[in-house]
């Protein structure tokens, strides 16, 4: 738990915040395996070729993983992410059914700017029904 | 069971220096998502359902590989070597019909009502009887299956790495507890859809040289519908009513294994429906199943399909003396056949399969107990920010229960057949509560409960009698189609007598749970470019599997 000043993206200028999206790690993680199994495909013996039958599966499989990478670098900065934000929970996010019950749902600090509006205030309602 | 040590397999894959670098290299990306994404884990809707906020195609991704875990991977493969091609019966007309119905049919009634859980709909469509049965028996079931996972997960390394199998178990228990804990959801869906990359990387080459080394195709089921029957390649054959297709009869299959089982599996386990929850919109969630199903057609050629072709490839696998099991069949191709770097990538896809498998059934078990049981009936009413502290903790105990579970594992022959008994008793009863509490507004208060009641009696009742051998199938998976669909007109009959004792619930009551009242939000009612819409892309992908019904037949 993290106090609001930590919040990525708050303001929209964080740059490390907009990379926390999935197709950066996916796109990063392929990009450094692409390249280590690239590597291997290239000094591959004999023995291990003959081991998949016949074929350098390392040098196959190596660039498809570059361009597995790359793919999602491009498309992460053709369509950059929307930012992640945590929010509150109020009664909107809850079942019709479960609304003004008291059951939860009530904002720790009502005062505090958030992605959604303040709650009106004596939402709270004691439990017992 | 995936088992070195206690059956005396002698499987150990031969790993480089390269692909152990892999394999950290991957899981330090694991652990890295879980910081990463732990600043924006501010509220128990953050932590449980991802805030509601994930695109179609993760949720859709997350949806399908939540849910390739040790079942997938290891006893599809088994199945595959031991029942041969009839297996595909559990994907193109089990899962994947199922998960076109959830999305088009059922996701409006989830999403819409803004329920929490599975188990939160029920206390809201009957009563909290109904409730507290479905809540106690996820949450128990879960952690039987997070064990499964865990003990797959552990034999793997242990085989790998040379460690003590109780070791193995904390040191991934540890692993997935701590990226749950700081992401919560979004954390583990993140994960699951890297994992899917990875799976598809190691899987795909590996089915390819399989075959290859069979001679294609063609050979492939030549020979083995020589050795084994047609049966054994040709999904379809011997299932007439006392036939000798080892998945069962036609109707067995249709009834038992795709309308009530599948369906029971797909539409109501909250592991997999909690994903399509987090979506960011209505439309958005009614996509989640149906993106998930395209991959999901094609997970059959590279679990089955190398099962099949590990008995050329493996001589004598699954026979007593050979030291492999049928559930050595995918890692002992990859030890055969991979070359490092390659082998490498695979082995982090298994590992990293039964992983997301474990935290999948720890991210759904944390929030029913959170929700359902601690502030529905333990602590009601208080802070949000009280629940999502509740939340952590509950994923410390409930990994914790996981690894005790681990050790009970053991008992069955077959993963996925210990899976299949499991899903009998509890999914069948549920789907049964709420097929007819969706779509039959006289369903009264006290129905839900009876129904699901009935249903799991007759189901534990069919299979007690079988095993005493009072009943007589041809495998556990047939027995397993006939119990549920015992299962299923039990739980019917109990719904229809306890509605008709009782007054129906009021409009208000209703109100988005059930058919005629749906909520629908802006995204789903709007007009939409056709490959954002639910009923194009689900029919498209039934079209796509009866296709691939038909080219099993051309070879």
């Amino acid at each position: 738990m993290t106090s609001p000043e930590e919040r990525p993206g708050e303001h929209g200028t964080d740059f490390w915040a907009k990379l926390f999206d999935i197709r950066s790690f996916t796109g990063a993680l392929f990009l450094i395996f692409g390249a280590i199994v690239t590597v291997v495909g290239l000094t591959a013996g004999d023995a291990d070729i003959r081991k998949s039958a016949g074929l350098n599966l390392a040098l196959i499989i190596g660039p498809i993983m570059l361009a597995m990478g790359l793919f999602f670098v491009v498309w992460l900065l053709l369509k950059p992410p929307q930012l992640l934000h945590s929010h509150e929970v109020t009664e909107e996010d809850l079942p019709e059914q479960l609304r003004h019950r008291g059951l939860e749902a009530v904002p720790e600090h009502p005062g505090e700017p958030g992605t959604d509006p303040p709650p009106p205030p004596g939402r709270r309602r004691p439990g017992g029904h | 069971m995936f088992v070195a040590a206690d059956s005396g397999s002698a499987l150990s894959l031969d790993l480089s220096p390269v692909d152990l670098v892999l394999m950290v290299i991957y899981f330090s990306f694991v652990l890295g998502i879980g910081f990463a994404l732990k600043r924006a884990v501010k509220s128990s809707l953050d932590f449980f359902l991802s805030g509601r906020s994930l695109p179609a195609w993760v949720t859709g991704i997350g949806f399908i590989s939540a849910n390739i875990g040790a079942v997938e991977l290891l006893g599809q493969s088994a199945s595959g070597a031991q029942y041969g091609a009839s297996m595909v019966h559990y994907f193109w007309i089990g899962a994947i019909p199922a998960m076109v119905f959830l999305g088009i049919v059922m996701m409006p009634f989830y999403y819409g009502s803004k329920v929490r859980s599975v188990p939160e709909y029920l206390r809201l469509r009957f009563d909290p009887k109904a409730h507290l049965i479905n809540a106690i028996t996820f949450v128990v079931g879960s952690m039987l299956i997070a064990g499964v996972n865990l003990y797959a997960l552990s034999i793997v390394l242990e085989a790998l790495l040379g460690i003590p199998l109780i070791f193995a178990i904390i040191l991934s228990a540890a692993f997935v507890l701590s990226y749950i804990l700081l992401g919560g959801l979004t954390s583990a869906i993140y994960n699951e859809v890297m994992q899917f990359f990875v799976v598809l990387i190691g899987m795909v080459p590996l089915t390819i040289i399989a075959i290859k080394e069979t001679g294609g195709l063609g050979r492939l089921f030549d020979r083995l519908s020589a050795e084994h029957g047609a049966a054994f390649v040709e999904p379809w054959t011997g299932t007439g009513v006392g036939g000798s297709n080892p998945v069962g009869d036609w109707i067995g299959i249709i009834l038992g294994l795709a309308f009530c089982l599948s369906f029971g599996y797909w539409t109501t386990n909250f592991a997999e429906v909690q994903r399509a929850m987090a979506a960011k919109d209505g439309n958005s969630a009614r996509l989640t199943p149906i993106i998930g199903a395209y991959p999901k057609s094609f997970v059959p050629l590279i679990t089955i399909l190398p099962g099949m072709a590990a008995l050329v490839l493996l001589p004598g696998i699954g026979t007593a003396g050979s030291g492999l099991e049928y559930n050595d069949a995918i890692p002992a191709l990859m030890d055969k056949y991979l070359p490092p770097g390659v082998l490498g990538v695979a082995v982090t896809g298994l590992l990293a399969a039964f992983m997301a498998g474990m935290a999948a059934n720890v991210s759904s078990f944390n929030a029913v107990f959170t929700y359902d049981l601690w502030q529905d009936y333990i602590r009601p009413g208080r802070p949000d920010r009280y629940y999502l502290v509740v939340g952590r903790w509950v994923t410390v105990g409930g990994v914790g229960v996981a690894v005790l579970t681990a050790l009970i594992a053991s008992g069955f022959s077959n993963i996925s057949n210990y899976l299949q008994t499991l899903f009998s008793f509890f999914n069948v009863p549920l789907f049964c509560a709420f097929i007819i509490g969706m779509f039959w507004r006289r369903a009264s208060r006290s129905a839900g409960f009876w129904g699901i009641l009935a249903g799991t009696v007759t189901a534990v009742l069919v299979y007690a009698l079988y095993k005493f051998d009072v009943l007589q199938f041809r495998s556990d998976l047939h027995e397993t189609m006939w119990g549920s669909i015992a299962a299923f007109c039990a739980g019917a009959l109990a719904m229809v007598l306890a509605s008709l004792r009782e007054p129906r619930k009021t409009d208000q009551e209703l109100h988005g749970l059930v058919y005629g009242m749906e909520i629908r939000d802006a995204s789903d009612t709007a007009a939409r470019a056709w490959y954002r819409s639910p009923i194009v892309l689900g029919v498209g992908v039934l079209v796509l599997n009866a296709g691939l019904y038909g080219a099993v037949y051309a070879f």
